[in-house]
């Protein structure tokens, strides 16, 4: 069995400022944890520094100050290529373009982060993959293109391709800023069942609040700082 | 085991842009065509060029070493200015020949040349034939006619009498040369020397070989009776040496001008005008070849740069999950080899279907009734390496600059939706 460690995700002071002519400070003394089951929402107006946050999070870009820990490892200052292994191991990304590739059935596309992986690991993870299909409705849909379907069952495609490779962790980024108010609520739920079913984290940065007070913890961010950290009341605390 | 990622990507993605494909395919299967069409011609050019060149001439001449110019008195006494009398020898009457030839034979042949496929003695001078008032300037041979066989093929090319077993007092003669005379099969003819000297013969048997040079212009008799023509007693003009390969004829050369007293000539000093010309005529086709797999790299890479921007993207957010840069340039770089491959064959057997087309088409001269190839294609094997090796690495070399920026492709750009 293996042991998740605890807290799965831990910011200490982390900063990030861009260069240029004149440096940016987009983010600055950032510290919080996130454990295993958590669904956390990250608000805050535009420019504030959610998508930084974001991006330092999916180890897609780097903090230039502080650490950050993952798994219980330390991956402040990883090179790309082992940045990118770390991605495709330990999380799953859900984007507000879904970006399926139009090549590629659903089922195909759900398994990616699997065929990028390598090895046999997209067999192993299939028959997991149809169930979770089935599960969200989407089990007659399996071998239809993207073009094929709505904008919701893209999404639905998108966040089975978050979970494929069984990650610790999901960043949603604006998941639902796409879709109608039906299709929203249904992903919203969908992922409330990943942190209560499939014990799994899930960050999700929005600027939707009505989105954001379904996540069990809302971190606020104004000018690159943490603002407030509070829960929503719709997780009973720990103990 | 499942295919690599980036080869099943690849795969899908030819399989579903299939216009683009095609166009990619029709483009490199144009080229290879067009490459593969150039070189069979040019080589099946400069080979018949070079055959009948060749073909009809010994590929290096072994001669006797020319004498310098001899002064008619003693230069030591001619500085008292005395004037002395006499007749002067023409330089050009002095004969050349190579007495006692049998041992230098024996000699060349133990040196055992490389490639060499005949040695042959021979006696060659200019004659006048004539029949009744007709008289025609033409070169004589005398030689052994099988050994002469295996320098010019005229058993083969015989078209009345016989060649081989040739007697005394017979001579062959070429079907233009004869029927410039007005001469036929047992007909006799008579041959004079620039010295002077008559020699008669009967019309043995006529050759054509094609070579207007060698049927307007050549008298094949016995060695014995070119001897008697020339006066030569038992002495030689030269030897002839015919190689397998007639570019190996200057080194031949080379190598015996250190190991023989006498003069060695090839026939590629002799024909330097015309292999200047098969040299452009290869410069200008490597030209060719060049700029068509130019334009095929360029090609290929503008169409997978609309592909990389069409999917700039999709490819972004496979970077996200942690496709890595080399996974995404393999991608492109599948593509473009898989597409050059795809094209290399299918150019090629269009290629193959259009030489074979053109190589059956035939011309008749209308002097001799001779067929002869429309166009002359050689088709090697070589060539078809080469034109579809260029093809498949002009296709992964232009598939590189494509790939690269695929590879370069920011996810945090594509994640915003910039």
């Amino acid at each position: 069995m293996i042991t998740i460690p605890s807290p799965l995700i831990s910011l200490e002071g982390i900063g990030k400022v861009y260069g240029g002519e004149v440096p940016t400070r987009a983010l600055q003394g950032v510290s919080f944890t996130v454990n295993t089951g958590e669904f956390v929402a990250i608000v805050g107006s535009s420019g504030c520094g959610k998508t930084t946050l974001l991006n330092l999070l999916g180890l897609l870009d780097r903090a230039t100050e502080g650490t950050l820990h993952l798994a219980g490892r330390n991956v402040t200052d990883l090179d790309s290529r082992a940045a990118g292994q770390v991605r495709r191991d330990l999380l799953g990304f859900i984007f507000q373009f879904h970006y399926l590739l139009p090549e590629f059935d659903a089922l195909e596309n759900a398994l990616m982060p699997c065929r990028l992986a390598g090895g046999n690991r997209a067999q192993e993870r299939e028959p997991a993959m149809r169930a979770l299909f089935t599960r969200l409705g989407l089990g007659t849909k399996i071998h239809k293109r993207p073009g094929q379907l709505s904008g919701g069952e893209q999404q639905r495609v998108a966040i089975l391709r978050a979970l494929a490779n069984d990650p610790l962790f999901i960043l949603a980024d604006e998941p639902t800023g796409n879709l109608d108010s039906h299709n929203a609520a249904e992903i919203s739920a969908l992922l409330h069942d990943v942190t209560r079913e499939m014990h799994r984290a899930v960050i999700m940065v929005t600027h939707d609040q009505e989105m954001a007070m379904k996540a069990d913890r809302v971190i606020t961010l104004r000018d690159g700082q943490i603002e407030s950290d509070r829960p929503t009341g719709q997780r009973p605390a720990p103990g | 085991m499942p295919a690599p990622f980036a080869l099943c990507v690849a795969l899908r993605q030819m399989t579903h842009n299939r216009g683009q494909t095609l166009l990619t395919i029709g483009v490199v299967a144009t080229s290879v065509t067009l490459i593969l069409f150039i070189s069979s011609l040019i080589i099946g050019l400069q080979i018949r060029i070079v055959s009948t060149v060749t073909d009809s001439i010994p590929h290096v001449r072994i001669l006797p070493q020319e004498r310098a110019p001899e002064v008619p008195w003693d230069s030591a006494v001619a500085t008292d200015a005395t004037v002395r009398v006499g007749v002067v020898p023409k330089l050009e009457q002095r004969q050349r020949k190579i007495e006692g030839w049998q041992p230098w034979l024996e000699r060349i042949e133990a040196l055992e040349i490389s490639g060499l496929n005949a040695l042959l003695p021979s006696v060659e001078g200019g004659v006048v034939v004539s029949r009744e008032s007709k008289r025609i300037s033409a070169r004589l041979v005398g030689a052994a006619p099988e050994d002469y066989n295996r320098i010019v093929d005229l058993q083969q090319n015989l078209v009345a009498g016989r060649f081989f077993g040739l007697d005394g007092g017979e001579a062959v003669i070429g079907l233009k040369l004869a029927t410039d005379l007005g001469v036929r099969l047992g007909d006799r003819v008579s041959f004079l020397s620039a010295e002077g000297n008559r020699h008669t013969a009967t019309i043995a048997g006529i050759f054509d070989t094609g070579f207007g040079a060698v049927d307007g212009a050549t008298v094949v008799v016995p060695l014995r009776d070119g001897q008697s023509l020339f006066q030569l007693g038992n002495a030689i003009t030269g030897f002839g040496l015919k190689l397998r390969d007639v570019f190996a004829a200057e080194q031949v050369a080379g190598d015996l001008r250190h190991q023989l007293p006498f003069k060695i000539e090839s026939w590629m000093e002799d024909n330097e005008r015309a292999l200047g010309g098969l040299r452009a005529q290869s410069q200008s086709s490597r030209m060719i070849i060049a700029f068509t797999v130019i334009s095929s790299g360029l090609a290929i890479a503008a169409l997978m740069v609309i592909s990389v921007s069409s999917k700039y993207r999709e490819l972004g957010i496979l970077k996200a999950m942690g496709a890595s840069n080399g996974q995404v340039l393999s991608i492109f770089a599948w593509q473009g080899t898989l597409l050059s491959l795809i094209g290399a064959l299918l150019g090629t057997l269009a290629s193959l279907a259009l030489l074979f087309w053109l190589s059956s088409l035939k011309t008749v001269s209308l002097t001799t009734g001779r067929a002869t190839d429309l166009f002359p294609i050689a088709l090697t094997v070589g060539n078809f390496i080469i034109g579809n090796g260029l093809a498949v690495v002009t296709g992964l070399l232009a598939s590189i600059y494509p790939a690269s920026r695929a590879a370069k492709v920011d996810p945090i750009v594509v994640i915003r939706g910039q």
